[in-house]
């Protein structure tokens, strides 16, 4: 049976979400409420545009010439594309077929037959851990720890290549104590991390909240090194330095 | 940038523009001596004139000697021609346009530009010579080949023989007067580096251009010699420095490691092609060519080729701008070193991609050997140096200007393929009148303003006795093209939207004579996908479009006698004078605004991103369609793309055909906080359309324009 999928949009040529160059599709639908949140119009499951999976492969593929020079591939991206696992597998094995590289971008607040029904066709698991304190958490984005833990450990026991992404947020993540809760308890997943700085373009335009939420490098700088006294492997510019 | 560059640099920098008129005055003085000549023979007594007389500038530069006036910051005088600024450069320096409105010019002059003026401000320029001859032959061995042809041919050929002797004696003893002036200069000298300096100079201009150059120091200092004595004799812009690795390549191991001697050496080169005083410091769009490979798939980069890139990085002046020929296996260092100066926002160098250039030419029938020495010879036009120089032809096909003639025919069109045939009967029509005129122009150089040295540098002339303006070995006049993106999202919008749609023709031929009252419709056909998203229904109407011209140029060239022709889409700073002067167009743009900057995307229109402009692009055969060189504006936003990103992109394109790439990484933020503060940015270095630029430098109006497109940037 073919499912459809609703896309907020697609984006060509980036350079952030994976290695190599990518297309990434950003998917309808997200179970979180993130403050920080710059896709508010991706949250919603029923808007963006219909779309068959295989008639999207195709499009897709136009800029295949330039994944295979760079090692780059597909990026489904959100909203969170778990809420479509379905026609997200059906493209997913569509590009798999064609030896396309596949990354998937998740907040893991999703059911877990969502992760089961994507493991054989995910290359690359970007899996967001955004923070360690379950009540922090559930205050800012909605979302449920154990429920995410849950999950994520689900993908790094199939044995699947998995990079734990976080949004480093002013205000919500930015702390030395935050960090260190954060070392703690990602550390036990053994997966390395990348942090990827909030900023703010858009703020306050169509429905993204005006506060602030950009930090400085050195914010950036003081989580990594508290990673690393965890020996947590850190990424930084699509390569791992422990 | 080495000191003594620096200080070059420094002394370009400071200098006043101002109109120098001795060039003119000695023309004037000359030109009744010479008036019963042959009118080559005229020519070379004029050159021989002002070569004797004409300042020296050893001060601004001391590594090498030649310039076209004493001072730098001078403009130089072609009365010969004409007088004033031109339309490009009233666009892209026009405080330098007023320097020359402002100056008065003398009466003898005026008169005699009234009697004697061939028009225009200077000759055709957009060639390349060959400078192997300069360098490894020397110009005594053209003197020799002159006579030894004396005889043959008719009066004609033997009179322009003997005016291109005339000429390279005149070009040699210009060389003797620098080795004079720099001998004293050096004996007055109290610092010994720089007395050392003018010792070398006096030592490489008693040798060269007129015999076969020793080192690399000599080689530079006869192609700076000979470059600007095209320029002196009368070659306006795109007096191009061909394959210069190639004709260095003999000295390849004295440039190994690029140590600051070798650096100092090229910097220095730079400079003195910079300081050409053709028009002041507008553009002359001097190109030099590296990389590439040979007819056997061989790479031809040499230590050289990274020094001239390294020295380009290093000197960061807008002219000379530098092309590298890309080919699949173009040594990976020399690559390395231009996809680092581009992704650090150096917009240099520009890319060119052999096997489709070569293969546009061979379509011509052009022999395989030729077409691998192929170069760039103007903005991105296209030549063989010393073979071919006819790409760049004046005004062309504007195809915005046709669809849209087109579109306001008194009956209007009812369907895509009924426009689409009457752009094709108005392509032609307008082809048959300007290639004949091209051809009739060249003609008239020939006949009325010879350039007889300029000739002597080419292949075949000494011994047909020809001038270069008609007598190259191949003849390949080119359509001089631009606005095809506007076109093809006219014709994709009045598809959508009145051939398909709601709209009535009636509502929409009132909405461009009133340039779009009603701002929502204007909106809607703004809202139709447009040429460089990618989309296969929009791109096939650039290529019906193309078809079509295609045909109509196969028919004019064969009613000409001519192989085919080629065609460029070269912009400049065209598509503003083009824009300016029409009225509103069916792809949504008002009046009066700029036409497309490359042969990417509209401005603001690239929705889905570089990787699907390319794409667009694809869908075209270089080959055929822009044979005679075209250029492609990328812009990128540099925040998070690295080397291999931007390999990837270039390689993914080129390996698929693609012919040209001007890449820009730069992004809006930088260039307006160049705009707050200038002072601070002075070397950002911006590629516009077929140029560079200072952007600090720019007009208000060009300034905006490439802000905006790295706005538009994913
Ligand atoms: S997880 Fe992502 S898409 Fe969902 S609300 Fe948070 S920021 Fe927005």
């Amino acid at each position: 049976m073919t499912t459809t999928l609703r896309i907020n949009r697609i984006q060509r040529c980036c350079f952030h979400d994976g290695p190599g160059i990518r297309t990434t599709v950003f998917m309808q639908g997200c179970a979180l409420r993130c403050w920080w949140c710059h896709n508010p119009e991706a949250q919603v499951a029923g808007g963006g545009a219909e779309r068959a999976p295989d008639d999207l492969a195709q499009e897709l593929l136009r800029d295949r010439r330039f994944w295979d020079r760079s090692g780059g591939g597909v990026t489904l991206s959100g909203g969170d594309p778990l809420l479509q696992a379905a026609g997200a597998a059906q493209l997913l094995a569509r590009l798999g077929a064609a030896g396309v590289h596949r990354c998937v971008e998740t907040a893991g607040m999703v059911p877990v037959a969502a992760v089961e029904a994507l493991l054989d066709v995910v290359d690359l698991w970007l899996f967001d851990y955004k923070h360690a304190d379950p009540a922090d958490l559930r205050a800012a984005t909605g979302a449920d720890r154990g429920h995410i833990e849950a999950n994520l450990t689900r993908v790094l026991e199939s044995g699947a290549d998995l990079r734990i992404r976080v949004p480093v947020i002013a205000g919500f993540n930015d702390t030395p104590a935050a960090w260190e809760a954060h070392a703690q308890r990602v550390g036990r997943f053994q997966a390395p991390v990348e942090l990827l700085p909030g900023h703010d373009w858009g703020r306050g335009k169509g429905g993204v909240d005006p506060r602030r939420c950009s930090v400085d490098d050195t914010v950036i700088a003081g989580f990594a090194a508290c990673l690393r006294r965890y020996g947590i492997a850190i990424w930084e510019n699509e390569s791992c330095r422990p | 940038m080495q000191a003594l560059s620096q200080t070059i640099d420094a002394r370009l920098a400071a200098a006043q523009d101002h109109v120098d008129w001795q060039r003119a005055e000695i023309v004037v003085r000359a030109w009744p001596r010479c008036a019963e000549c042959h009118p080559a023979e005229r020519s070379a007594g004029v050159l021989t004139a002002i070569l004797a007389e004409i300042d020296l500038d050893l001060e601004t530069n001391p590594m090498f000697a030649g310039a076209t006036g004493g001072k730098p910051g001078h403009i130089m005088t072609m009365p010969e021609y004409g007088w004033g600024a031109d339309g490009q450069a009233r666009i892209e320096v026009p405080d330098l346009c007023a320097v020359i409105d402002a100056e008065m010019v003398p009466t003898a002059i005026q008169d005699y530009i009234d009697q004697n003026g061939f028009g225009g401000h200077h000759s055709y320029g957009h060639l390349a010579v060959d400078l192997e001859r300069v360098v490894h032959g020397g110009l005594a061995r053209i003197i020799a080949a002159c006579d030894e042809h004396a005889g043959r041919g008719d009066a004609d050929a033997q009179a322009r023989r003997r005016a291109m002797a005339t000429a390279c004696r005149a070009v040699i003893a210009w060389a003797q007067r620098y080795a004079e002036g720099a001998e004293q200069r050096a004996a007055r000298e109290s610092d010994p580096l720089l007395a050392a300096r003018y010792k070398r100079m006096a030592q490489a201009c008693r040798r060269v251009p007129a015999l076969p150059a020793r080192t690399l120091h000599e080689a530079l200092q006869a192609v700076v010699l000979c470059h600007l004595a095209q320029h002196i004799e009368g070659h306006g812009l795109s007096v191009s420095l061909g394959l210069l690795d190639r004709v260095l390549a003999p000295f390849a191991d004295e440039a190994v490691g690029n140590s600051p001697d070798t650096a100092e050496l090229f910097e220095a080169f730079l400079l003195a092609i910079h300081a050409n005083g053709v028009h002041g410091r507008f553009s002359k769009t001097q190109c030099v060519t590296i990389g590439g490979a040979d007819a056997t798939g061989r790479d031809c980069c040499n230590a050289t080729s990274e020094a001239i890139l390294r020295a380009f990085d290093a000197v960061r002046v807008p002219d000379p701008h530098v092309f590298l020929r890309w080919h699949p296996a173009l040594n990976a260092p020399v690559a390395n070193v231009a996809y680092d100066m581009l992704l650090r926002g150096v917009s240099m160098p520009l890319l060119v991609n052999d096997v489709p250039t070569v293969a546009g030419f061979e379509r011509l029938g052009i022999a395989t050997e030729d077409a691998w020495d192929y170069c760039v010879i103007g903005c991105n036009e296209l030549g063989i140096p010393g073979r071919a120089c006819e790409t760049a032809m004046g005004p062309g096909a504007i195809h915005i200007n046709v669809v849209h003639a087109a579109l306001c025919e008194e009956l209007a069109p009812q369907s895509l393929s009924q426009w689409i045939e009457r752009y094709e009967m108005r392509v032609e029509q307008q082809l048959r009148k300007q290639v004949a005129g091209f051809v009739a122009q060249r003609d008239r150089h020939a006949q009325e303003r010879p350039t007889p040295f300029t000739s002597a540098l080419m292949y075949d002339t000494v011994e047909r006795g020809s001038d270069c303006a008609n007598g190259l070995r191949y003849r390949t006049p080119a359509s001089y093209e631009r606005g095809l993106s506007n076109a093809v999202d006219a014709m994709a919008a009045v598809d959508a939207l009145v051939f398909h749609g709601d709209v009535s023709m009636d509502a929409l031929r009132a909405a461009l004579r009133g340039d779009w009252p009603d701002e929502s419709l204007r909106q809607r056909f703004l809202a139709v996908t447009a040429w460089g998203n990618d989309d296969p229904q929009i791109d096939a109407i650039a290529r019906r479009i193309l078809d079509a011209r295609h045909r109509a140029g196969d028919r004019v060239a064969a009613a000409l006698g001519l192989p085919g022709l080629l065609y460029c889409h070269v912009v400049r700073s065209l598509h503003h004078m083009a824009g300016k002067t029409l009225g509103a167009t069916a792809d949504g743009r008002h009046a009066g605004e700029a036409l497309g900057d490359s042969l990417g995307a509209c401005s603001g229109r690239a929705l889905a991103g570089p990787t699907a402009v390319l794409g667009s692009v694809l869908t075209l055969d270089p080959a055929r369609d822009y044979g005679g060189g075209t250029n492609l504006n990328l812009n990128l936003n540099p925040q998070g793309m690295r080397l291999d990103h931007l390999r990837a992109l270039v390689e993914g394109f080129f390996i698929d055909g693609g012919q040209e790439l001007q890449i820009a990484c730069v992004s809006a933020a930088q260039l307006r906080d160049a705009q707050c503060h200038p002072e601070r940015h002075r070397d950002l270095l911006v590629r516009i359309a077929g140029f560079n630029a200072r952007f600090v430098e720019l007009s208000a109006l060009e300034q905006q324009e490439i802000v905006a497109r790295a706005e538009h940037v994913c």
